[in-house]
Parts: structure tokens; sequence; C-alpha cells
């Protein structure tokens, strides 16, 4: 019987029990994705795990769990998900906060396609399709679409929302659940997201307001199926995302990934801080990349590798880490250099890893998940990945707030820390971690439902008709949280501060 | 004759197939990673075009699918690199880059540096070249002197020649084994492109286009907090049209700060015949398809249709171009009911080429 027959065979089968449709699902997918054994694109991931380990990914999501994957490909697994769902007769979208590599995702949908019935829709940048939103893609059977722009349609049109979506796959599910749990509207159209660091449980009451929507506690009540997958997620993050997102006996609960256990380095300047990463970066074998999330790190960064001379580039795009290392035979012959702005993505490769190096975290996430997708991207990118480096500084923005607002120095003295280190490099590291552990408590305390913190901006130039009136207080109102950038001002007064009125000349 | 089609990282393989049916039988692309920037900045482009994804393609991997797209659609593929000259610290960074393009076979390269040509020479490229219209091979002894020494397929001949001129290169280069491409619409030169060094990479557009065209931008007039008012005005809905609102403010700003308004020089009224000339303007900018029958008679090879950043623009522009070019006869009065708009059409700053007997019937009217 060839591949399509069995699609067909499958999708023709009269319900028959869940078990029984996985097994025959199961066994069809192992022709399906060593169809072409030799591409170097689709499902070359897939087939380069174990037989049993796959299988295991998943079974756990059609069960309906987050799957912590390590590097694997988490769209693939998502399209096998949705397959599945398709079998059971279930509209199923994909979605996903992180840069897909847009080649390599559409070839994978072409595989898809060559099935021959199945309808696929795409909607949002991420997917290549700016503009084109959940009402665009008809009667899909499966979708791939942008977070902002899908919970967006969640909110804007609640009724479109669950009348087409039958089930969710979350990619980096762990981002989308926590790290951008909340998401603050402005005419209908989704302006900045945040997490809560810590939930207690105690919703204020403006949370009520129309314009924020929270999107775990949402989903959670609905009843389409959703399942998802991570690249790591820390026990932290899984027992915020449990509290919130699974109802007991409705929901599986998450399973932290194991940790990815890297070592951390405090300083007390800046200055201390970024000399150090150069100086590691230029002592390491093979290639680098450094991540960082500050504008202002990043230029003080560049300015030290220029001292130091050796070149570095800069960029935002997550896809540009495969270019650049696959480039720059002649144009630099030796070490290269990539600083990334933000959080760098975990969806974009699919062969193996390219060249030696190592992956150095300038400055301190906000989630320590974060640390560990960046940790994924540093063991997909490179042969013999070691676990990033995380370098802290005490003169850190976030730090300064939790000093300000939190009383941080009634709570240690932070001196005490970084005198001693130049000779004994092993207490150094041990009293950093004490320091990061200090940091995720002070976080943990302050930074709940009362005091979401936002971490993506989403502003566009033009804003979407809706035909609601949103008055100015309510407006405002919605951006007291912190800024993302940690400068320690509300959001509306820093990085969503509107420009002056004076007018030109 | 067929035509060559610029490509960008917006379009796909289904739209490369798309493009194939309207008779594209090559196509151009640039390849500029993001990692240029950083190095070089944006200001410097290695083929004249804005950096980034709506201009070029930025990853080896949207590299590689266009590029397999393009040859299973059964199309050629050529890479521009024709920038008029390239700093020698670029010279070791554009070797990785047409090394790295080399992996996918293009079937050329555009080029308009001739030290590039001896680069490329030097590094083994044998790839036939297409001299770029920045070369300015404006007569038969620039064509042969750049034919001796280099591999040449083709030349893009400068667009500011006339159609007589043009049609005495042809006349020249019979049976030199070089073909002969023109440009046919959209991004004509204000100034003299072959001449002009002026940097083509901006990241709004063109330094000399931003010159000529600043007057008209309507947001030269507003405040700088003019988007705030819009969107009171849309949330506060009509309370704002009342003494001391922004918008009232902002309407007084406008009336005490007029400026004068830009001069077009040319009546682009349709006056109800056709679509007002401004769209067209937009659309196309500049068009030579009632030149298309002339270049046919004479033996051009190849129409440019370039647009590359042009997404949205694309594929009304290759249809009518693929319709003058297909039909029997497209004569003026043929090419102009494809653009059904009078207006534009007798305004002569539009044409590509100068056409006499496309405008005959309106100057004896």
């Amino acid at each position: 019987m060839s591949l399509i027959e069995g699609w067909k065979t499958l999708r023709g089968l009269t319900p028959v029990p869940r078990a029984e449709l996985m097994a025959r699902f199961l066994q069809w997918i192992e022709e399906f994705t060593y169809e072409d054994a030799s591409d170097p694109v689709v499902f070359s991931s897939w087939r380069g795990l174990n037989p049993k380990v796959r299988e295991g990914y998943l079974r756990e999501a059609i069960s309906g769990s987050i799957v912590g994957v390590c590097e694997a490909s988490q769209l693939e697994l998502g399209i096998l998900y949705g397959l599945f769902q398709i079998l059971e007769r279930r509209r199923c979208v994909i979605t996903s906060i992180l840069m897909y590599d847009l080649p390599n995702m559409r070839k994978l949908l072409d595989r898809v396609r060559s099935l021959g019935d199945i309808k696929i829709g795409l909607m949002g940048a991420i997917c290549g399709a700016p503009g084109k939103r959940l009402a665009d893609c008809g009667d899909f059977d499966l979708a791939l679409s942008d977070y902002f722009e899908f919970m967006g349609t969640m909110r804007r049109n609640e009724d479109l929302f669950f009348e087409k979506v039958q089930s969710i796959f979350l990619l980096e599910g762990d981002l989308c659940l926590y790290s951008n749990r909340i998401l603050a509207f402005e005419h209908g159209v989704p302006r900045a997201s945040g997490l809560v660091y810590k939930s207690t449980g105690k919703v204020p009451e403006e949370w009520s307001n129309q314009d924020f929507i929270d999107v775990a506690s949402r989903l959670s009540q609905s009843k389409i199926a959703i399942a998802g997958s991570a690249s790591r997620i820390s026990k932290f993050t899984a027992e915020e995302i449990n509290k919130v997102f699974c109802v007991p006996g409705h929901r599986r609960k998450l399973k932290a990934t194991p940790d990815i256990g890297y070592t951390a380095f405090t300083f007390r300047t800046s200055d201390e801080r970024l000399s150090a990463v150069v100086t590691d970066v230029l002592k390491c074998e093979g290639n680098a990349i450094v991540v960082a999330c500050s504008d202002q790190v990043i230029g003080m960064l560049q300015e030290e590798f220029r001292k130091s001379g050796q070149p570095a580039s800069v960029t935002s795009r997550a896809a540009d880490i495969l270019t650049f290392f696959q480039m720059g035979a002649n144009a630099e012959p030796g070490k290269r250099v990539l600083i990334i702005r933000g959080m760098p993505s975990t969806l974009i490769w699919s062969g193996d890893p390219i060249c030696k190096g190592a992956i150095f975290l300038a400055e301190h996430f906000i989630s320590p998940d974060m640390h560990g997708k960046i940790f994924t991207v540093g063991k997909q990118a490179f042969e013999e990945s070691q676990p990033p480096r995380l370098y802290f500084a005490l003169e850190d923005g976030l730090f300064e707030i939790y000093s300000e607002d939190a009383g941080f120095e009634r709570l240690f003295k932070v001196i005490d820390f970084t005198e001693k280190y130049d000779h004994w490099k092993q207490i150094r590291r041990v009293f950093a971690k004490s320091m990061v552990t200090r940091l995720h408590r002070i976080r943990s305390e302050s930074l709940t439902e009362e005091l979401p913190l936002f971490t993506t901006s989403l502003t566009r130039s033009v804003p979407l008709a809706t035909g609601k009136s949103v008055s100015k207080k309510k407006a405002s109102a919605k951006m007291e949280a912190m800024c993302f950038c940690g400068s320690g001002k509300p959001f509306k007064e820093c990085h969503g501060k509107r420009k002056s009125g004076m007018p030109k000349g | 004759m067929f035509i060559t089609f610029g490509l960008d990282a917006n379009d796909t393989p289904d739209r490369i197939r798309e493009y194939v049916k309207y008779g594209v039988e090559e196509f151009f692309a640039g390849f500029v990673p993001r990692d240029w920037l950083s190095k070089y900045g944006w200001e410097v482009c290695p083929n004249r075009r804005p950096l980034g994804g709506g201009y070029n393609f930025t990853q080896v991997s949207e590299l590689a699918e266009m590029s397999e797209a393009v040859h299973k659609a059964g199309a050629r593929l050529n890479l521009a690199i024709n920038a008029h000259d390239n700093g020698s610290e670029r010279v070791p960074y554009l070797r990785d880059m047409v090394e790295t393009m080399e992996q996918f076979n293009p079937d050329g390269y555009v080029v308009a540096d001739p030290a590039i040509m001896f680069c490329l020479k030097e590094w083994g490229i044998r790839r036939p070249l297409h001299i770029s219209t920045g070369t300015g091979c404006f007569s038969m002894e620039s064509i042969k002197f750049f034919s001796d020494k280099f591999n040449i397929r083709r030349v893009v001949i400068p667009r500011k020649l006339s159609i007589s001129e043009i049609a005495r290169i042809v006349e020249q280069t019979r049976g030199m084994n070089v073909e002969l491409e023109v440009m046919i619409i959209g991004y004509r030169c204000y100034f003299n492109d072959e001449n002009c060094h002026s940097i083509h990479s901006g990241a709004r557009r063109n330094l000399c286009g931003d010159m000529l065209l600043a007057k008209m931008h309507a947001s030269n007039r507003f405040p700088d907090d003019w988007k705030d008012v819009a969107t009171d005005l849309h949330a506060s809905g009509i309370e704002v049209f009342k003494e001391g609102t922004r918008l009232n403010e902002f309407a007084r700003h406008l009336t005490t700060n007029q400026m004068t308004p830009y001069d077009y020089s040319v009546d682009l009224c349709a006056n109800g015949c056709g679509v007002e000339a401004v769209l067209p303007k937009t659309l196309y900018q500049n068009c030579g398809l009632c030149s298309i029958k002339h270049f046919r008679d004479m033996g051009i090879d190849c129409l440019k249709v370039p647009l590359r950043g042009a997404t949205d623009f694309k594929m009304p522009t290759l249809a009518i171009v693929h319709a003058a070019m297909t039909a029997p006869d497209p004569n003026p009065d043929f090419c102009r009911k494809l653009i059904n708009s009078p207006a534009f059409c007798d305004a002569r700053i539009h044409c590509y080429y100068d056409v006499p007997e496309a405008h005959v019937k309106r100057e004896n009217g």
C-alpha cells in the first residue's frame, strides 16, 4: 500500500478506539517520515531520534502534555500531532512565539500537502503570511500561526476562534503559557505581553479589565485539545504553568526537563562583566555566540570586542545564526563571534551542528527557562557544546529595581560577594549561584499577579479598527507594569511612551 | 523575447511558479547576509538595493530554496553583485558571498564593477556574466571591450539611450554572441545611473529619489504627534471636535504652517477617463510598454522587470508586460488600454523611452 493510500485508509476509518488508531498511525508515520531518508531537512531531526524516544514524545503530546524534547525539531512533532488530530477529525493550529526558518517550514508543509487532501493555513509574519488571519484560512485542516496573532483572534473574535480551532499545539509552550501569559491589547491589537513571575492565585480586580487577557487561564477553561512542546522547561516554570493551566483531571501536568547546570559568574560592575565575557570568548575553542537582551549591554560588548581586535557581528534575527556560521572563511578566517539581541529561536535548526563553539550569556534573562532555550540553541549550532556560562553584573538594570523597590540591600550585603573572587574561583562560583538564587527568590516575592513583568512589546504603526471605543483612562491604565527593558520605569513611561507632541521645525 | 524578473525574500516557490506562467524565463536576485550590515553598515550594498528581506535574500536556506524553485520551474537564475564599485576591504566578504552562492549553481552573475569581473576570474568563477546597466555600455566599443576580456553572455543597455541608439547597438552586435537586455518598466533612474554614484541602498528609498520627492511627503506638514492625535480620535470619538483638544491644535498647526504644494507640472487628472494618473504612477513609476514592439522588431532578447522590494506590485506589473510582449501588435493604442490612464500616458515624464507615435494623437488633437 502506498503512503497516500495508507493515509487515506487511516482517514477513512470509522471511529475506532484511540489506542488502535494510534498504533496504526505510528506504523504509518514510520513510512511517512522515511519517505526520503536522505532529505537533510524534512523529518531529519525526527529520524535522528531513538525510535522509542520519539514515539514517547508523540504519545505524550497526544495525551495532552507539553513535552520537553531538548534539541529535537518541535515543528516536526507538531506536524505529526496535527496529522493525528486530523485523523480524529479535529482542526489543529500549531502556534509559536519564536521564528521558524521559513524555507524549511515550507518544505515540511509541502510534504504534508503531498498527502493530497490536507488544507493548510498560514497566519502571521512568523509563518511568512503577514496580514493573514484565522478568518483568511478558510476550512483548514492544519494551520501554522503566530502566537500573538492567534491569541489576538481569541480576544477579538471569540466565536470565530472557538468555532474554528479544535486543537492547539504550542511550540515552546512554556514561552506561550508562562513568559507571554498576559497579553495587553489596545483597540483589539496585542501591544505587549508579559509574565507573572510567581502566581499566588489571587487575581487582582483590574484583570477583569477587557484590555488584558490571561492566555493560560483562558485556555485552561476551554475544551480545546491542547498540547505542546518545549526544548527545556525548568522545574519552577513547570510548576507555575501547572498552577494556572493544568486543571486536575482535565490536563496533564507538565514535567520539568533535567537541569542544564550552567555556570554563573557575578561581577560588581558591567564593565568587569563584559571584559570577562570577551576574555572567555577569545579563550574558547571554535566560534562563539553571545546572547544579551539590552541595547546598552550589546553596545558595550561590541566596543569590548572592537578593542580586543576580535570582529563581532550583531543580529536580532534568529535565522541569521545558520547563515553566519556557514560563511566567513575568507573575510574572517579565525574565530567568528555573533552577538544575538534577545532570545534566539530554537525552531530554526533542522540539520546537524556545523562547527565547534560555545554560547555565552552576557545577561541574566527574566525567566530561568530562557537560559534553557539558549542552551538548546548552543547544542543545535555547535558540536560538543558545553552549557552556557552566565555573566551577571550587580549593575544589572533589574537588580537595581530590586535594590530600590524590594529593599535588596536589607536581605544581604552585596559587596561581600564580589570582593574575594579573584583568588577563590570556586567560591566565586558558589557566591554567584547564591546571588542568582537570591535574585530568583526576590522575583518570586515581588513579581506576583499584582506586578506582571512585560517581556515583549508589540507595537504596530497602524491600529486595527474594532469599532469599540476605549477610554484614555483604560488605555493608559494597562501599561502600569514595569517595562520589559529593566529600566525600572512603568512600561507606559519607558518603551510604551509616546513621542513628544512638539511639532517639526 | 523573454522577461527577466527580480526576486526578493518575500517571493515563495509558489509565486515563482506563477511568474514563470507570465513569460519569465529568467530571474535575478541579490544575496546579502545581515552580517554585512554589522560590518559595512546599511549604506553600502553590493547590489544597489536596500539591505534586508524586502529586497535581498539574507539567509543561505532562502537562497537554496529559491534556486531550487527557479530551476524546478525550468527557469534560470542570475545573482546580482552589481554595485558600481567595491572597496578593497569588502572583497574578501564578497568572495565568501560568491562561494556561498556557487553552491546553488546560479546560471550567471550580474556585475557592474570591472574590478569584480577580474576578481571572479581570479576566484575561478567561469559562469557567464551579465554586464549591468551600471557599467554604462553606451557603445559597441565598450561591449567589445568586455566581451574580449570576460565570459559575457548579456549586456543590459543603459536606460538613457533612445530607441534609435539601441537599434544601432543591436545592429552592430549581430554575430557577436552577446544577448541584449533592456529595462522596460519601473525604477527609471532620475539622473544617469551609470555616472551617478549616490548611495542606492537607503533605508527608505534611494538618496536621489528622496531628494526629489521629499516635497511630496504629506507627513512633512504634520506635527510629530499626529499618530497620537489619530489614535485619540479613534478612541474618543465625537468629543474631540471641540476647542482645546489635540485635534483642534493639530488642525491649527496645519492651517498656520501651510507649505507650497508640490508642482507636478503635468496634469495627472483623469477627468473621468480611465484611472487617475497617480495610481499607475505609484504602481509602475515609469513605463516603456509602447517601445516593446520596436525592441521585438529590432531583435532585443530580453525585457527586464526589476521590482525587487515591490512585492505587491510585482504581479500586476508582470501581467501587463507579458500582455504587451505576447501581443501580435502591441501598438501604443493597445498599450494605453493596458494602462487605462490617458492622463498617465499623456505625460511624457512617465515614458521610459521616447516613442513619438504614442503621443501623436494627443498633440494633433
